[in-house]
This record gives C-alpha cells, structure tokens and sequence, in this order.
C-alpha cells in the first residue's frame, strides 16, 4: 500500500476513535488545529505600473535618437540634390514606418522597450517630413501659421494614438504638441495685432503653460500616466514660477502687484512639495524663493542699507531657505 | 457633476491654454466689430533718408522742401499718400495738392488712434518670441489694430514716414 494511504488510514481510525469530525478539523480555533496562515493576496503588478528606467532601454533612446540625427543630417546634407519624392520618403516615409514598427512591436510586451524607441523616432522625425511638405508647397515653415497647421496635425495624431493604444509615450509627445500648437497659435493671432506688447504676452503665455503643466501633472499623479507627472512639475513650476518673476519687472518698471503676489506663488508651490510629495516643486521653488529674495534685496535695500550688508542678509536668508529645502526633503519627500 | 468632480484638475490644465486661445483670438479680432478710427492721415514713401527729406509738417501745412544738392540720391523719388483709414486703402496725391491740406503731426490721431510697427513671431516648440517688424505698419488705438496695406513693403530706412493727420 501507498505510505501515504496508509497514513491517511490511520488518522480515519484514530479521528473514529475519538469522535472528531469534519468540522472539528477546520475550526481554528480547536485547540491543537494548526492556525491557517493568512492569505495573502498579491496584487498582479503589469510592466507598465511600475516602469523604471533601466540601462536597456536608456540604449534604445539613444540608438532612437542617432537613427534621427542621421536622417536629419542625411536629408540637411543633400537638400539641394534630392528630389522632392525622395526627401518625403526619407523624413515622413521613415516616420510613418518607425510608426508602424512600433505598433507591431508593441503588441507583445517583452518588445515595449524597442517599440518605444520606434515611436521616439517617428515622433522626431514626423515634424521634419512634415516641414518638407510645407516647404515644397512653397509655405514658409518659419511663419507661425504653418507651424500652428503642422503642430495641430501631430497633435490629433498622438492624441488619437493615445485614445487607442493607452500609452504613456503617446500623451507625452501629445503633450508636447499640444505646447506647439498653444505657442504657434497665440504667436499668429499676435501677429495680427499691433496693439499687444509681444514681451509681455510672452510672459503670460509662459505662465499659463507652467499652471497647465502643473494641473496635467497632479491629475496624473494617481494612475498610469504617473511617470509624466515629475517632467510636468518641473517644467511647470519653472515656466510658471520664471513667468511670475518676470511679470514683476524691475525697477523703476516695476509691477508691484506681481512682485507682492510672487512669494504666495513660491510657498504654493513649495507646499505642493509636501503635498504631491514632489522634489520637482521643491528643487525649483526653493531655487525661485532664493532668487526673489536676491532680486528684492538688489532692487529696494542697496541704496537704503547699503549694498554689502544687503548681500550679507540676502545670504543668511539663502541659508536658511536652503535647510528648510532639506528638511521638507526629509521630513516630507523622501521615502527611503 | 462626479465626471467634473473627478477630473477637475485635469479639465483646468485643459482649459487654461484653451482659454487663453480664445481670450486672444476676442482681443485680435473683436474690437474690429466695435471700434472705427475715422482720421485719415498723410505719409510719404522714399523719403526717409537723413538730411534729404523732402517732404515735412510745419504749423499745419506740407512743406516741400529742396533736395536736388549733392548729399541726396537723384534717382530717389519720394512720394506722397493719403490713407483712407475707413476705405483701408492708399492714395498718391502731388505736392501741391497736399500742400493745400491741414495736417495735425501729433503722434496720436484727434480720435485716440496712432501709427506703430508690427511684430513678427517666430519660433519652433517651446520657444517662441516677437520682436518689431519694422516692414509693417500697424494702424493702433482703444484695443484696435489693423495692418495698413501700403503700395510698397520692405526697406525700413527708405520706405514709409508718417506725416500727420488731415484734419481739413
């Protein structure tokens, strides 16, 4: 007989024996039942929850990005000799095949990394087949208004692409788009109007880009876009935070409103630190906040003070603003 | 209401760049509706060359000066114009004719309107400027701004000068 029938013989014997049923077995708490382990369950993590960075696909990058150069340099070189099939089929060509390979590839997941790397390329070099295009339709690609037409045609694209296929690198370059066709577009209506200061525009443009990068970024926060969400606070609070700073002006040009307003803005931000638990908004709040208190202590307290001992207070104030920085790292930011 | 509710901040980040097109795009394009100038005004083409203008406003009158000495360029004609700020369009007139017209050469018209030059914007991705394109005139004033369409574009220094606003 099998050694574990036989085992299995005599528990039935012994359990007959001494009127132990069933139940009895499976009830944890009966004395000399082994407690059941807690189940444990393990949620399935996918690849593209918890994405990092590693060697590998930093080398599908960059190859990606060589592949691009090289057909920048190859169609820069020999722009006058090429015909006009051969130059698209070079640039829009390459980008729409890079497209197709990419998608090919990413249907299957241990290939994200090289499918990735297929969209950067088409994503590069799609603008350049696009520029060639325009150019032999004898537009200016250098006019705000063509640029505002191509950068709305990849915009759609990546916007749809990212509607179908649900890929970080798609929001990504439809994001980055999407500042293209903001920028061109406002820059074409502002040439049509004589009437708005050009600088001070710019100011404002910048800041709205930064507030929008910012609100992208905390709806991203929780959820599989979560990789953009560091990029969109740092180049938020700087566009937002540089915008703010210029906005104030300088004396005797001053807008005092801006320069009263600003350091609400620098402690928003950096409360978002703690908040979002981002060293984005605290890296380039405390950088702006010293750089406030630089500019104000330069622009009101050199004549009154005198200029050396308000560079020894700007420096003590940068000391302190820098340990509090750490501190919130610490205290707040920093899980390991 | 939960939709909004939930992605509030998502729908905000769209939102301000949405706005801030059509804020700009009401700027540009809606004082057109409300707004007329109605000062029409004079200014030369070809005379903007230092120590040889030919053309100038004294007083409230045209005065033509002579340039036919060995500083000035022979070959160079200036001319006159009038612009029809309610036409849109120029107009050559001869030297004695506008010699007969009182001009106001005030920078700022009697209705609050003044000439500038336009801008230019340029720029790829991220960076994007305007600087002062100094090959258009721009006609400006309470929001107001349109493009005057002058008989020729190109050279700043030889090109157009403002002379003054026709009053009579």
């Amino acid at each position: 007989m099998d050694p574990k029938q036989q085992a299995l013989e005599q528990i039935r014997a012994i359990a007959a024996q001494h009127g132990i049923t069933q139940e009895d077995l499976s009830n944890p708490h009966t004395p000399g039942v082994p407690t059941p382990a807690p189940v444990v369950v393990t949620p399935s993590i996918t690849p593209s929850e918890f994405h990092h960075v590693g060697i590998a696909e930093v080398i599908y990058y960059i190859g990606g990005a060589i592949v691009c150069v090289g057909i920048g340099i190859f169609v820069y070189q020999n722009w006058n000799t090429l015909a006009f099939p051969t130059k698209m089929m070079a640039t829009l060509g390459a980008a729409i095949a890079a497209y197709i390979v990419g998608v090919l590839f990413g249907s299957k997941p241990s290939l994200e990394g090289p499918s990735n790397a297929f969209y950067l390329i088409s994503a590069i070099v799609m603008p350049i087949g696009l520029f060639v295009v325009f150019d032999n339709a004898h537009m200016n690609i250098g006019s705000s208004g063509v640029q505002a037409v191509i950068s709305a045609i990849l915009f759609v694209m990546y916007t749809a692409s990212y509607t179908i296929f649900r890929k970080p690198v798609f929001m990504l370059f439809s994001i980055i788009f999407g500042t293209w066709l903001f920028n061109s577009s406002t820059s074409y209506l502002l040439d049509q109007n004589a009437a708005i200061d050009p600088q001070k525009f710019t100011q404002y443009r910048a800041l709205a880009s930064g507030a929008a990068y910012i609100l992208l970024g905390m709806s991203f926060a929780k959820g599989k876009l979560a990789p953009l969400s560091g990029a969109l606070y740092g180049f938020g609070s700087l566009g937002f935070l540089g915008a703010a700073l210029a906005l104030g002006g300088w004396q005797p040009r001053q807008d005092m409103l801006w320069e009263l307003m600003y350091p609400v803005f620098v402690f928003g931000i950096l409360y978002l630190s703690v908040y979002m638990k981002s060293k984005s908004f605290l890296t380039f709040g405390t950088i702006f906040l010293m750089v406030y208190i630089f500019k104000i202590t330069a622009e009101y307290f050199t004549e009154g003070l005198g200029w050396p001992l308000s560079l020894v207070i700007a420096g003590l104030l940068m000391i302190g603003v820098g340990y509090t920085s750490v501190t919130l790292n610490k205290k707040y930011i920093k899980t390991v | 209401m939960s939709f909004i509710k939930r992605n509030i901040t998502l729908l905000l980040g769209l939102l301000i760049p949405v706005g801030m097109v059509v804020l700009v795009a009401a700027s540009v394009y809606l004082p057109g509706f409300f707004i007329k100038p109605h000062t029409n005004f004079l200014y030369s083409i070809g005379d903007n060359t230092y120590n040889c203008q030919k053309f100038s406003v004294s007083r409230g009158k045209v005065l033509i000066a002579d340039t036919s000495g060995e500083k000035c360029d022979a070959a160079n004609t200036p001319r006159l114009y009038t612009y029809d700020v309610s036409e849109k369009k120029s107009t050559e007139v001869a030297p004695e004719t506008a010699a007969a017209l009182t001009v106001n050469d005030m920078p700022e018209s009697p209705d609050g309107f003044s000439i500038t030059t336009g801008s230019s914007g340029g720029g790829f991705l991220f960076f994007y400027g305007s600087s002062r394109d100094y090959n258009s005139q721009y006609l400006v004033g309470h929001g107001y701004s349109d493009k005057l369409s002058l008989p020729q574009s190109g050279n700043y220094y030889n090109q157009f000068r403002f002379l003054g606003w026709i009053t009579q």
